[in-house]
């Protein structure tokens, strides 16, 4: 096999953890039991797997309850999840100019079906402009979504400052975490989070299909209109969906092998510290930076600090796709090239509709791999 | 006679387990029996010496429980 290095972690992180592999196998070889659906012990084994996973992300977002974590398959339909339950006929909603396609398609959707939809304005390397979103939060707003990393250019959003305009004006706020979940510390208390997004399979290092949503120790679940029904294991006499946590927003069987998985993903994080996943990651991408300065065809987007491991660059003289399929194909580098399902995103940094050739690096990134990178690029673009 | 608590989900009553066991109660998950639950879970079982000690902690921990004995 030819060498690989792999600069794709924004869009799922590889190599896991050997641990997490371990994990589902061992799950699906010697547990394998649907937790909630029989007294058996194979299906309690597999409830305490699940809820060991639950008090980890409880734990990793300074949520006390367990049961306020809520597992779906990914971010995306956790944001779903999240947007529609909340959002009725004549709710307005403000959301960035940095959101990813799983809120704005969400919300373009609903403004067909009643929701006033508006957008706040970014500074070209991706950050909210706080003066224009605070005269939007004059006007009457139900909830604002908030892209925490941007996954074009990694620019970290300064949520605080948010969440107190938000919550100043009684709006709620609703984070996705899915550039940042495992890569920058988050306590949603402190940062004034209602209602997060997860994902398992980038930051957590889990498996793909595992992801979920988070309620803050204050926020009043009863304020959700849950969007799916069905099955959950309890109060099985009704057709009436529960009214408590986790099981009024959790129906049908959950990706046990994945949340095995993503418990392991979890464990390596903490194990290895978030401050330091992301002190390695900004130390890689600033050497990125600093590298990439060098090419004189190259144009970098987002800013130096405050970010997460992405680095978006443009060539004056070559395509992207070209840059993105030579680095693969010649040197084995994987990229993603394009708009990333960001288009508001692109708009706002200047680069839709080509989009932008992006990297991005994980705890597992090697120095050298950037170098490399960057010598290869240099190639590229200067023949 | 044995004790049964019963809960509202299987979150809850791993919830149950784990405060037990923290604080060093032995306790046994069971399928819920008929009479007591249409529930397709489980329920937290202990004899009758043991039952005022959980019963105390579910309280302070503020789970919601139901306490039935058979």
């Amino acid at each position: 096999m030819q060498k690989v290095i792999y600069l794709d972690n924004a869009a799922t992180s590889w190599p896991k953890p050997p641990e997490v592999a371990r994990a589902m196998t061992d799950f699906i070889t010697n547990v394998g039991g649907n937790p909630g659906r029989s007294g058996h012990k194979l299906s309690v084994e597999a409830a305490r797997i699940v809820y060991g996973c639950r008090v980890e992300i409880a734990d990793l977002f300074g949520v006390t309850d367990p049961a306020r974590v809520v597992f779906l398959s990914n971010a995306t339909h956790a944001l779903n999840f999240a947007i529609r339950s909340i959002a009725l006929p004549g709710t307005r909603v403000v959301l960035t100019m940095m959101e990813h396609n799983s809120v704005a398609r969400v919300l373009e959707q609903l403004r067909s079906e009643g929701c006033v939809v508006d957008y706040c304005p970014c500074e070209s390397h991706g950050s909210v402009i706080a003066e224009k979103f605070a005269d939007l939060l004059r006007t009457k707003t139900g909830f604002v979504v908030v892209n925490h990393a941007s996954n074009v250019t990694g620019s970290i959003q300064d949520i605080r400052t948010i969440s107190k305009i938000a919550h100043e004006n009684n709006a709620l706020v609703i984070v996705d975490a899915a550039q940042t979940a495992g890569i920058v510390p988050i306590n949603m208390k402190e940062l004034g989070i209602d209602i997060l997004a997860f994902t398992g399979h980038k930051g957590l290092f889990g498996p793909q299909g595992t992801g979920g949503l988070v309620f803050s120790d204050e926020f009043d679940v009863g304020r959700l209109k849950p969007v799916f029904a069905g099955g959950t294991g309890s109060r099985s006499e009704s057709t009436d969906m529960p009214d408590f946590l986790p099981d009024m927003f959790e129906t049908g069987t959950l990706n046990c092998p994945g949340i095995a998985g993503l418990l392991e993903g979890i464990r390596f994080v903490k194990k290895n510290g978030i401050e330091a996943i992301h002190k390695k990651e900004c130390w890689l991408r600033s050497m990125f930076f600093s590298l990439l300065k060098g090419i004189e065809e190259i144009r970098i987007f987002g800013h130096e600090s405050d970010s997460t491991g992405v680095v978006s660059i443009t060539a004056r003289n070559i395509d992207n796709s070209m840059i993105g399929s030579r680095l693969d194909s010649e040197y084995g580098i994987m990229s993603r090239v394009g708009l990333q399902c960001s288009p508001l995103a692109h708009k706002t940094i200047g680069t839709y509709p080509q989009g932008t050739v992006r990297f991005s690096v994980s705890w597992f990134t090697r120095a050298e791999e950037i170098t490399e990178t960057v010598a290869c690029l240099r190639r590229i673009v200067t023949k | 006679m044995k004790s049964y608590f019963i809960f509202n989900s299987m979150t809850h009553v791993m919830q149950a387990e784990k405060i037990c066991s923290n604080h060093g109660i032995k306790v046994t998950l069971e399928t819920a029996p008929r009479k007591i639950s249409s529930d397709c879970g489980i329920c937290l079982t202990c004899d009758e010496k043991t039952e005022k000690a959980i019963e105390n902690l579910m309280y302070e921990s503020m789970l919601e429980f139901r306490l039935q004995r058979i």
